[in-house]
C-alpha cells in the first residue's frame, strides 16, 4: 500500500528531515474558497506550491496535480479549481517554495540479496536520466554515508564545487534518518524522497512516498 | 568424526568413489593426482568391479574400508550419486565431493530432483558436501591435488598466499595457469560448483582465519545468502583484501514497485556499492581478477596515492599519466618532485635525461640507470607507489628485480612495473614475481593495479581525511 505525502513527510519529520511551511485543505475545506485562501494567506507566505494529495496518485507531475511557483491569491484560486475538477475528492497541500540549486533524491528499499538499502544522488525530474547515485546496505556509519555521498559526482558539492558549499552533516543526518526510519518501520518495501534539498543548513523533504506491505 | 575444514583440507585418507581404469575419466585422472599429492597418506580406489587401479589395491564401497576416511571423491553417473554419498554418510565420512554434473544446473526436472534429494540427505547428516559440479579443490605444498584435470591440461601454482573460490571451473583453470605462468604462488583453490551445502562463507571464514593466506579471490555468480556474505567479507577485509569478479549482474530492476528508488537499483549497481562497502574489491574482469590478486599478493601496501613514473618510453609514461586522469583521479596523482629530488636524479643519470615526472630514462637505459633513479625517488619520501616501465630493450637484464625488491622492502614505497613486449616479458617476469615484484604485460593493467592497491590503503584513512568521526 501507498502512503501520501503528507503523512510520509510527517513520520520522516521525526527522523531529522524537515518539510517547508504547510497547510493542508480537507475536501469539504476546499467547498469553501474563501476559508481556503484566508487560512494559506494566514500561514503561509508566496510563492507557494499545491499538490494533490492521494495514495491513488504516485507521479504528481505526470498526472498534472502539482503546480509550482503559485505567486498570488488569484493563482491559487484558480490551481484550486482545476484541482477540484480534474481530482474531486481530494486533499490538498499547500506549501511555501523554498529557493534552492540543487536537488537530491533520498531512497530505502528492500534488496533481494542485501536485505534493507538506501540510496542517495542526484534527484528531480532527470534522477533516472542520469543515475548519477549511490546504493549503502542498512545500518550505515558516518564513514559508510561519506564514502557513498563522495562517490556521487553531485555529493561533490558537499566538499565544495565553485562557489557552493554545503554541510555534510546535514546529508548525513538526513541519510542516517532514512536508515533509521527504515529500520524501526519494518514494513517498509520503498521509499522516495525526491527532490530532497538542504536549505539553511538543513535538510527539508520536497517531496515523499512510500510503498509498504499491508 | 570431525567436520572442520581443517581435517578438508589437510586430509589422510581420501577414497576416490568411482575410480576408472579407463585414464581420460575423471575417475581416473583424480585418482592419478590424488596418487601423486604429497599431502595425503593414503588413497582408496573404490570400484566393485576392479581388484586395483593405477596399482593401488581396490575396495567394493567405502563401508569395506577398514581405516576411517576423510574425505571421499565421487565420481560416479549423477542417477547413482545419492546411493554412493548415503554409503558415505553410513561410513561416517566427514568430507564428500561430487564433481559429477548433472544436477540442477542442467535446470531440468530430473536435475533439480536428483540435487533436492542429495540436499535432504546431506542436511539431515553431519557429513559435509562440496558440490555438485565441482572441478574439485586443490591445495600447494604438501599437495592435494582433488581435481579432474590432467597436469597436462593446466600448470599448477607453485606455493603462495592467494586463496581462490570458485563457482566457475573454467574460470579457476584460467586463474590458476596464469599464476603458474606469472609465477605467482597459491596457497588453495576451491571449486564451488552448484553450492548444495558447503558454500562461499565457511571458506571465507577459513580463509580468513589461515595467517599463510594474504588475498581471498572469488569468482560467484550469486550469494548463497547476501547479509551474511556481507558481513563476512565486512570481517574477512579488514585482515586481508578480498578481490571479487560477479558473474551474472543482471540491469534488470524491481518490477514489482512503481517508484524512482527501485526503478535505479538494478542489481548490478546494488551490488557493486553495497560489495564496497563491505570492503571488497571488485574486479571488472576475469584478467583484472588475477591482476589485483597478484598486486595484493606481492606489493606491499602504500601509505598514501602520489605516484612517480619512470619509463625508458615516454610514450608509455604519458598513457599512465592519461589513465590515472581518467579513471583514478580521486586515488592515485602524479607526484610532485622537490628541486632537491631533480637536483639529485640530474646528477645521478645520464646527461642526456632531464627528469620529471614522469621520468623518461630513453631506451639506452640500463638497469643501473633504473635502479638508481628508482632509489633516489623512493628515499626522498615524495611518492608512495613508484610505476616502473620498461618497453623493449637490451640493456634491461632480470638482474633489476632484485634491486627493485630491495628498494621496495627498504623505503616506504610499493614499486609495480610494467613489462611492454613479448620479449621483454619473458625474459624479465620470472624474476621479478619471484623477487616479490608484480609487474603486467601493459601500462592499463598496471595502473588499475596501482589504483586498486591504493584503494586498499586509503579505506582506513578515509575518515581521517574526510574529517568524519
Amino acid at each position: 500500500m501507498f502512503v501520501d505525502e503528507h503523512r510520509t513527510k510527517e513520520q520522516l519529520e521525526q527522523y531529522g528531515l524537515h518539510r517547508p511551511q504547510f497547510v493542508t485543505l480537507n475536501p469539504d475545506q476546499l467547498q469553501d474558497e474563501k476559508e481556503c485562501l484566508s487560512l494559506v494567506e494566514n500561514m503561509l507566505r508566496f510563492p507557494v506550491v499545491a499538490k494533490v494529495v492521494g495514495s491513488d496518485i504516485l507521479h504528481k507531475t505526470e498526472c498534472q496535480a502539482v503546480r509550482l511557483q503559485i505567486r498570488s491569491e488569484l493563482e491559487l484560486r484558480e490551481t484550486l479549481n482545476t484541482f477540484q475538477q480534474t481530482f474531486g475528492d481530494h486533499q490538498v497541500l499547500v506549501e511555501e517554495y523554498l529557493p534552492h540549486q540543487i536537488e537530491f533524491i533520498l531512497g530505502a528499499k528492500q534488496d533481494k540479496v542485501f536485505g534493507s538499502i538506501v540510496l542517495f544522488g542526484a534527484g528531480g525530474l532527470f534522477t533516472e536520466l542520469y543515475r548519477d547515485v549511490s546504493f549503502r546496505k542498512i545500518p550505515v556509519s558516518s564513514t559508510d554515508i561519506s564514502q557513498m555521498v563522495f562517490s556521487t559526482k553531485i555529493g561533490r558539492v558537499f566538499n565544495g564545487f565553485r562557489r557552493l558549499q554545503l554541510p555534510l552533516e546535514s546529508i548525513i543526518t538526513a541519510i542516517k534518518g532514512i536508515a533509521q526510519f527504515t529500520q524501526d518501520k519494518k514494513k517498509i518495501i520503498e521509499l522516495d524522497v525526491n527532490p530532497l534539498i538542504i536549505h539553511d543548513g538543513r535538510p527539508v523533504a520536497l517531496d515523499a512516498s512510500l510503498h509498504q506491505s499491508e | 568424526m570431525s567436520t572442520t575444514l581443517s581435517t578438508f583440507f589437510h586430509p589422510k585418507t581420501v577414497a576416490v568413489i568411482g575410480a576408472s581404469i579407463n585414464k581420460k575419466k575423471p575417475g581416473n585422472i583424480i585418482l592419478r593426482n590424488l596418487l601423486q599429492s604429497s599431502k595425503i597418506e593414503k588413497v582408496i580406489p573404490v570400484n566393485p568391479f576392479e581388484r586395483s587401479i593405477e596399482q593401488t589395491a581396490c575396495i567394493s564401497s567405502v563401508l569395506a574400508s577398514y581405516q576411517p576416511i576423510d574425505v571421499a571423491i565421487v565420481a560416479v553417473p549423477a542417477d547413482q550419486v545419492n546411493d554412493r554419498v548415503k554409503e558415505c554418510i553410513t561410513a561416517h565420512i566427514p568430507f564428500v565431493i561430487v564433481i559429477t554434473s548433472g544436477f540442477s544446473e542442467l535446470g531440468t526436472e530430473f536435475g533439480n530432483s536428483l540435487e533436492k534429494n542429495l540436499k535432504e540427505q546431506i542436511s539431515q547428516s553431519p557429513t559435509r558436501l562440496l558440490g555438485p559440479n565441482t572441478l574439485g579443490y586443490y591445495v600447494s605444498t604438501p599437495t592435494l591435488d582433488a581435481t579432474f584435470l590432467d597436469k597436462s591440461v593446466f600448470h599448477r601454482p607453485k606455493k603462495g598466499p592467494i586463496a581462490f573460490l570458485s563457482q566457475s571451473g573454467s574460470l579457476a583453470v584460467d586463474f590458476m595457469e596464469e599464476l603458474s605462468s606469472r609465477s605467482v604462488g597459491l596457497s588453495a583453490f576451491v571449486g564451488l560448483g552448484n553450492k548444495t551445502d558447503l558454500t562461499e562463507e565457511e571458506f571465507i571464514k577459513y580463509f580468513t582465519g589461515d595467517d599463510a593466506i594474504k588475498v581471498v579471490s572469488l569468482y560467484l555468480e550469486g550469494f548463497s545468502h547476501g547479509e551474511r556474505f556481507f558481513s563476512l567479507c565486512k570481517e574477512a577485509s579488514k585482515q586481508k583484501p578480498v578481490v571479487l569478479l560477479k558473474g551474472g549482474k543482471s540491469k534488470k530492476g524491481s518490477k514489482a514497485v512503481g517508484l524512482h528508488t527501485g526503478k535505479i537499483a538494478g542489481d548490478y549497481e546494488v551490488i557493486g556499492d553495497v560489495l564496497s562497502q563491505a570492503g571488497v574489491f571488485e574486479a571488472e574482469d576475469e584478467t583484472a581478477l588475477i591482476d589485483y590478486s597478484i598486486a595484493f599478493a606481492l606489493s606491499k601496501k602504500p601509505s598514501g596515492g602520489k605516484l612517480a613514473i619512470v619509463t625508458n618510453g615516454g610514450g608509455n609514461g604519458i598513457v599512465a599519466v592519461d589513465l590515472i586522469e581518467q579513471r583514478w583521479e580521486t586515488v592515485l596523482s602524479i607526484g610532485h618532485f622537490s628541486d632537491d629530488l631533480l637536483k639529485g636524479l640530474t646528477r645521478v643519470l645520464p646527461d642526456f635525461i632531464s627528469p620529471g615526472n614522469p621520468i623518461d630514462l630513453t631506451p639506452q637505459a640500463t638497469d643501473e640507470d633504473y635502479v638508481t633513479a628508482v632509489k633516489q625517488i623512493a628515499s626522498s619520501n615524495q611518492v608512495d607507489v613508484i610505476l616502473v616501465g620498461i618497453t623493449s630493450t637490451v640493456s634491461v637484464s632480470a638482474e633489476i628485480a632484485k634491486h627493485l625488491a630491495f628498494i621496495q622492502n627498504n623505503y616506504d614505497c610499493s614499486i609495480l612495473v610494467y613489462l611492454k613486449g613479448k620479449t621483454i616479458w619473458d625474459r624479465l617476469h620470472q624474476s621479478l614475481s619471484d623477487c616479490g615484484i608484480a609487474c603486467f604485460p601493459n601500462v592499463r593493467r598496471a595502473v588499475n593495479s596501482a589504483g586498486t592497491l591504493v584503494k586498499w590503503s586509503q579505506k582506513e584513512s578515509y575518515q581521517v581525511n574526510m574529517g568524519v568521526h
